[in-house]
């Protein structure tokens, strides 16, 4: 590599040498400016201003990728607004014969979105059931369980034929800087059919008077004694030789079992990302209380046009309750993985200008929310939701409802 | 920073400047504007400059925003277009290898153009880029080998 270091630079030194004079005159604009009648600039400047004011609107969405702009349901001066927040990394890379090229990326200050594409060879037809076995996205400063809580989503959005587009939604507690983000993808693959439906003999009568059978559902898989994929083996190799595994490959492990290999790939792509964070940022250090009357303290709140995040100080006793995590996930030895959680505290409302509300209590379509809860007196709750299907328009914003008090955005 | 401490300054690098620009735009009369609207910028805000010792480091920085500004709205073209004739007395292969870098992508190809064609160390790189050293040392090492494998074929 040495070698190719040194040819390049001989090989800027030749440029340079053999370039023609390029005639830059860095005082050009201050003669200019002295030059000109100052109603003139003043037209100039305006004619500018209309000028980029309508071709940014219109360069805002030429670059966007539709299906991500047909995902999220943006309108082109949505889109304008957050054009300093995406980015078009356009890596590739192969392996199995499966090509994977990150199209896009959309950030905020807890939330990131990143498209991609996945095509397998000629012949080859994607599937509704078809996964990516293990993903991974890792953002700087936020390594899963050292900062706050993080969760992600990775869904195929559309395909045809050979070729498929995915969108992996992921937001943390912790926040999101600007930096490397690294995916990791292995194994595509669809799940296990699962063992056949068992429909006993007996019958009963439903609420509507229909009369039904009492089906059995089975969740084992049906094939349990195949042979282990190239990545199992690995794998396996590895647990065997007590050699530790990484965060994707412990993922992967817990999940194989459960599907059929279809490419037996590993696709990694690291890229720099920044974005432009205009989060709305509030202290409002204000006592609130939920409907049990229990007190909480709003510490902070960030709101940004993808997500919003809380941090709530808990002002009352409560026992801890261990209860599995929401994603099912299962440690080494297959057992589902708990957490301790104290109360879930109160949920959201966006109260906007024109009087319309956005209630994040839950059952709002495509909202997740998660966060790191803590059910000391004086403990943090981080409270972190993204809005999967669209934006909040933060000049709109005109409070948020926490409990019972309501916080006036400035 | 005075009037003649600028333009000696830029004098010295206006052609690393040009093919950083390139690095970006791929076209000669397009990086051509970018430089001279840079260096524009930069000579009007030359007074903000307190330390010069990162003359180089501020100088390319402009340029990469007026870099960014102009590609707001466009396509990257990997096509590496020369249409007033700067490159013409250059040695084929050495236009073939800045093509090379051309049709890298154009993420990876600022880590060349900034090393190699704006001397820059890998901190000043960061700086200009404002990013980690760390990510501009792995961007660097990773264009190179696409750069050479690319060469190779």
């Amino acid at each position: 590599m040495e070698d190719f270091e040194n040819r390049l630079r001989l090989h800027a030194e030749k440029v340079r040498a053999g370039m023609k004079p390029l005639d830059i005159d860095p005082a050009a604009g201050e003669r200019k400016e002295e030059n000109m009648p100052k109603k003139r600039i003043g037209l100039v400047i305006a004619a500018v201003i209309v000028a980029v004011a309508g071709f940014t609107a219109m360069a805002a969405t030429f670059d966007w990728d539709t299906k991500l702009l047909e995902y999220l349901n943006l309108t082109p001066e949505q889109a304008e607004k957050l054009s300093n927040s995406t980015d078009y990394p356009g890596l590739s890379v192969s392996d199995a014969g499966v090509t994977v090229t990150v199209r896009q990326t959309l950030a905020d200050s807890h939330g990131l979105y990143v498209l991609y594409d996945a095509t397998a060879p000629e012949g080859f037809e994607f599937s509704d059931d078809i996964e990516f076995v293990g993903s991974l996205l890792e953002v700087p400063d936020t390594t899963l369980g050292t900062a706050g809580s993080c969760s992600w989503n990775n869904q195929m959005l559309s395909h045809s034929g050979n070729s498929s587009t995915w969108l992996l939604t992921y937001d943390n507690t912790a926040g999101i800087t600007g930096g490397e983000l690294r995916l990791t993808l292995d194994v595509l693959g669809c799940k296990k059919p699962r063992k056949p439906v068992e429909v006993p003999d007996e019958e009963y009568e439903s609420k509507d008077g229909t009369v039904k059978y009492a089906v059995v559902y089975n969740d084992e898989p049906a094939d349990n004694d195949r042979v282990l994929t190239e990545r199992e083996k690995a794998l396996q190799e590895k647990l065997d030789n007590d050699e530790p595994l990484t965060q994707a490959e412990r993922l992967l492990k817990s999940k194989l079992d459960d599907y059929v290999c279809l490419f037996d790939g590993h696709w990694e792509l690291a890229w720099d990302f920044e974005y432009n964070n205009c989060a709305i940022v509030l202290e409002p250090d204000l006592a609130v209380h939920d409907e049990k009357g229990r007190e909480y303290t709003v510490k902070k709140l960030e709101l940004s046009p993808m997500s919003i995040c809380l941090e709530v100080e808990q002002n009352f006793e409560h026992e801890l309750e261990r209860v599995p995590v929401p994603s099912g996930n299962t440690d080494e030895n297959g057992k589902v993985v708990t957490v301790e959680m104290g109360p879930q505290p109160p949920m959201p409302v966006i109260n906007m200008k024109d009087g319309t509300k956005a209630a994040l209590d839950g059952e709002y379509p495509n909202v997740s929310y998660g966060g790191y809860f803590d059910g000391r007196v004086g403990g943090i709750n981080y409270l972190n939701i993204g809005f999967e299907d669209g934006i909040i328009d933060l000049e709109n914003v005109e409070s948020v409802t926490y409990g019972d008090q309501t916080i006036k955005i400035k | 920073m005075s009037d003649d401490e600028f333009q000696s300054g830029f004098a010295l690098m206006e052609k690393s400047l040009y093919l950083v620009a390139m690095g970006w735009l791929h076209n000669s009369e397009d990086a051509r504007d970018a430089v001279q609207e840079a260096a524009e910028t930069a000579y009007r805000g030359r007074d903000k400059l307190r330390d010069k010792q990162y003359f180089k480091t501020w100088m390319t920085r402009i340029l990469i925003n007026k870099c960014k500004d102009f590609l707001r709205g466009r396509r990257y073209t990997d096509e590496l277009t020369d249409g007033i004739g700067v490159f013409d007395g250059i040695p084929h292969e050495e236009i073939c290898l800045m093509d090379a870098i051309c049709r890298l992508d154009p993420k990876e190809a600022r880590f060349i153009t900034l090393r190699f064609y704006a001397d820059l160390t890998y901190e000043e790189a960061a700086r200009a880029l404002k990013m980690p050293v760390s990510t501009v040392k792995y961007g660097t090492r990773r264009a190179l080998e696409k750069l050479k494998e690319m060469m190779e074929v």
